[in-house]
């Protein structure tokens, strides 16, 4: 298999020294066949969990087909996030202009709905011929009395990153038109946010029920089983707590920088990190109660569920592992939970981590893992099987790309339908494994390699 | 009708997928999808759910410099790129929203690279699918056009084959149209072939283009074939490429409705015994005596139930007919035509909803204020029949939430009597698990 010569530099072996010098964060090499999708798609997965809030997409039909419900994503509440909503442009839109019909669209879906905000998207060929979607949104929202929001976020301005960061900007705008902005010194006693957990199969609900339970206020959840009103308030928090640091980190910079809202860096994925980061939420607080509850409720989690992921770590122990994920800090709680289970990591490539987050990655590894930027099939495929990997953790495309490697899978995307955080996710995540890996297909399949050998 | 400003949740995707479907039809063939990374890695990840395959297309992966400048220098690298990893024998270049509003003189690009390089000798293939223009079975016929355009020769003399274009059906039925062809001991030559490369096998050594495809070879000589038969009546005749055969090169055209339960898939029958002036093989007589003998069994069950359905043209269009012969009322169509109000038209009885811009919302809406019994099409009605409690009957694409998409037979007699048997079977499930308490509620008083 021919690893093209632009990508040399995006591939490299972890060897004892840590520095890594991986070509990332560029535009996907044309023709390579790049997992990532693009800037409007970035935006689209950070904001639509905001559950009460009407997602318009301005463009072609397209963009609203591929991304209707397109994460598992669960609501408390309003459920019209899920309703993926077009103006559907036609050839003569794009010719003569799409601003009207975008403008009667918001006319006809506001009144009708009334959505306690509206996301507009823009999409490349808005991006091309100009419609001017700030004016319609801000005349929008003069006329209803709610908030319109564009979305800058035309696919061809760069990866999904910069469609994270159009997302950020788009929370930022919403935030600051909020009353809480204005006063952002009434600050609720022991208060958090949570940036950058989106409610995947009710993730972001265990996080908030452990941060309940330690005695913590949470008052906004961005953008997982987000409501309007609760990111209007995100200024009265003392912190914000930053998951997915490559989709939130920006925004979480921005509210640092303007309300002086400080943050942290956490992550519920894997008990290792799971128990840090309760931790350092605590000590951020110097609470003694808080600090007493959270080691309470570390301990109350371990004798709970321990035992019960004992049970599935049989057979795990040796077994090798690739990784391939959107966002860094996923990656890094995996290799530590892996680690964890005994288990060896010789792969891992993400889509969209950083300089600083591939050094982290690299001195997480042992010497010998391969660690690649923006991967494409080819190499996944021609790595995969070099490293002798028997089990791939990633999203849908590389689920049948492993299974025709004849490797297991562990699907650690948008679609899980499987909670893969704290303890209870960490539970879910060895049962997943267990059930990749102890299946008889894999013996059979050796015992057909055996007889094409014959 | 009305134009509306807005549609939601949509039963159908853009074109370039279409191409995609088109290019797994022929030997090692990859598309190459010029637009923003983002429009490849969507429709990949569409179709890898439905089939459980993994479904490889390149992008250009336009970025800003490229929109404002124009897409020339990507599409080289990308061209070259895919012809680097991938060794094709065929690359399908579909163009998107962006490289179309943008302009690119995609014709003149390829020609260049196929001009003035030498390591170069496979055929580029051009299509324009913005997703402006239509949705993606407008996307496949388009691209089959195009392939057939670029890669057929003139005929050498007449042969005794036909050449079926199937549109999107699934790979089970692909598989089954070459038992047809055997039965009739006649070649069919599948031109967009995807029964193996989107349903694939494992084997010890992994390809990263799948086996299977029609060869190319079966492009070159289409010109010769006795005629060409394609499953698609709605879709406008300037996307035809049987037409396109029928004019450039004499090849008689036929152009049918999927050949799907007794009527459509007697007209098929009888074409090919018009074509070959042979006799309709006796086993398949013998399928069609058990699908008659099927539909007495069910007949009462499915009189008079009301039946919604939803997905692309030439897919409602059928169930339509298949729902008139069943004695199954179609209460509301939902699908997307640049034909627009064909379907509607076309039919002997006049369906009370049509629903032409694919929303699937405005059925929802519709349907709170009236009860249906049945909804057909793809899992984009999946949330509808859990929030509506309508049960539904997985036909058409994408399905991704059930395995086997690409082994469900849909065409001829057999795929004709699956389905019955399906329908039938979720009213037969209904009225067992609810009939004692119902008549219990209604009379023991």
């Amino acid at each position: 298999m021919n690893i093209l010569m632009e990508r040399e530099h995006s591939i490299k072996k972890k060897t004892d020294n840590c520095e890594l010098s991986i070509n990332c964060e560029k535009e996907s090499l044309a023709g390579s066949v790049s997992q990532r999708a693009c800037v409007f798609c970035g935006a689209r997965v950070v904001l639509n969990p905001i559950t009460d809030a009407l997602h318009l997409i301005h463009g072609p039909i397209g963009c609203a087909s591929y991304t209707w419900d397109i994460r598992g994503s669960l609501s408390s509440g309003s459920e019209i996030y899920r309703t993926s909503y077009s103006t559907d442009m036609k050839e003569k839109d794009v010719i003569f202009g799409g601003e009207t019909k975008l403008k009667k669209a918001l006319n006809e879906l506001i009144p009708k709905f009334k959505p306690a905000a509206v996301f507009v998207f823009s999409t490349c060929i808005v991006g091309i011929i100009g419609d001017d979607i700030e004016a319609i949104c801000k005349q929008a929202e003069e006329k209803f009395n709610t908030y319109v929001i564009p979305v800058q976020s035309a696919g061809f301005g760069g990866n999904k990153s910069a469609g994270y960061r159009a997302a950020c900007d788009a929370i930022f705008k919403l935030i600051s038109k909020g009353v809480p902005f204005k006063e952002p010194d009434q600050k609720i006693p022991l208060s958090v946010n949570i940036l950058g957990d989106f409610n995947l199969a009710a993730e972001l609900w265990i996080v908030k029920d452990y941060l309940k339970r330690i005695g913590f206020n949470v008052v906004a959840t961005v953008t997982g089983d987000g409501k309007t009103k609760d990111i209007q308030n995100v200024p009265l928090a003392e912190l914000n707590l930053l998951q997915c640091s490559g989709s939130m980190g920006y925004l979480a910079k921005k509210l640092q920088q303007e309300l002086n809202l400080p943050f942290l860096k956490i992550s519920f994925f894997g008990q290792e990190d799971t128990i840090n980061s309760l931790r350092n939420i605590a000590y951020f607080f110097k609470d003694e109660r808080i600090i007493n509850n959270t080691e309470k409720l570390i301990r109350e989690e371990k004798e709970k569920y321990i035992p019960m992921i004992e049970q599935y770590k049989n057979g795990l122990e040796g077994k090798r592992v690739g990784i391939y994920v959107g966002g860094a800090f996923k990656a890094k709680s995996l290799i530590k939970a892996f680690k964890n289970l005994g288990m060896k990591v010789l792969f891992v490539g993400t889509q969209t981590g950083n300089k600083d987050d591939y050094d982290e990655i690299s001195s997480l590894c042992d010497p010998g893992t391969i660690i690649a930027d923006d991967t494409n099939p080819v190499e996944l495929a021609k790595y995969l099987l070099e490293q002798e990997v028997d089990l791939l953790v990633g999203g849908v495309k590389e689920r049948f790309l492993a299974h025709k490697l004849g490797i297991g899978f562990c699907d650690h995307n948008h679609e899980r339908k499987i909670p893969l955080s704290g303890f209870p996710g960490d539970l879910e995540f060895t049962r997943e494994l267990h059930s990749s890996l102890q299946s008889p297909i894999w013996s059979i399949l050796k015992n057909e390699r055996k007889k094409l050998y014959c | 009708m009305k134009e509306k400003n807005c549609t939601a949740n949509p039963c159908y995707f853009c074109m370039p997928l279409g191409a995609i479907f088109a290019g797994f039809g022929f030997e090692k063939t990859i598309t190459l999808i010029h637009g923003s990374q983002g429009c490849a890695t969507y429709m990949r990840r569409h179709m890898a759910r439905h089939f459980h395959e993994p479904v490889d297309a390149a992008s250009s992966s336009l970025n800003e410099k490229d929109a404002i400048y124009g897409g020339e220098e990507n599409l080289k690298k990308a061209i070259k790129n895919v012809y680097k990893q991938y060794n094709p024998q065929m690359i399908v270049i579909a163009s998107t929203c962006l490289s179309e509003t943008i302009g690119d003189n995609v014709d003149a690009i390829a020609d260049q690279i196929e001009k003035k390089t030498d390591e170069f000798d496979i055929p580029l293939i051009n299509v324009s699918t913005p997703s402006f223009q239509g949705g993606y079975s407008a996307g496949y016929w388009r691209t089959i056009k195009a392939i057939l355009k670029k890669t057929c020769d003139k005929s050498v003399k007449n042969k005794f084959f036909i050449n079926i274009i199937p549109g999107i059906i699934t790979p089970q039925d692909i598989r089954y149209l070459k038992v047809i062809g055997d039965l009739w001991q006649i070649d069919f030559h599948i031109l967009g072939d995807y029964s193996q490369t989107l349903d694939g096998v494992w084997s010890e050594s992994f390809k990263l283009l799948p086996d299977g495809g029609a060869p190319i070879s079966f492009l070159k000589e289409a010109s010769s074939a006795l005629a060409t038969i394609e499953f698609s009546t709605i879709n406008p005749e300037e996307y035809s490429p049987g037409l396109f055969l029928q004019q450039e090169f004499g090849v008689p055209s036929y152009r049918l409705p999927y050949p799907q339960q007794l009527g459509s898939t007697d007209k098929f029958m009888n074409l090919l015994k018009a074509i070959t002036q042979k006799n309709i093989p006796k086993s398949i007589l013998t399928t069609r005596g058990r699908l008659l003998d099927a539909m007495i069994d069910s007949h009462k069950i499915l009189f008079g139930k009301k039946a919604v359905i939803f997905g692309e043209g030439d897919f409602v269009y059928s169930a339509c007919q298949i729902m008139e012969e069943l004695g199954v009322e179609v209460a509301a169509i939902v699908y997307e035509s640049t034909r627009a109000r064909d379907i509607g038209f076309t039919l002997k009885t006049k369906v009370p909803l049509v629903i032409d811009n694919g929303s699937m919302f405005e059925l929802e809406e519709w349907l709170a204020g009236n009860s249906v019994d049945l909804l057909l099409g793809s899992s984009v009605g999946y949330s509808l029949s859990l929030k509506m409690n309508i049960p539904l009957v997985r036909r058409g694409f994408p399905i991704h939430d059930r395995f086997g998409a690409g082994r469900i037979l849909t065409i001829m007699y057999e795929g004709s009597i699956s389905l019955m048997d399906d329908i039938s079977n979720v009213f037969m499930e209904k009225i067992n698990s609810s009939f004692r308490n119902e008549l219990k509620e209604s009379y023991l008083h």
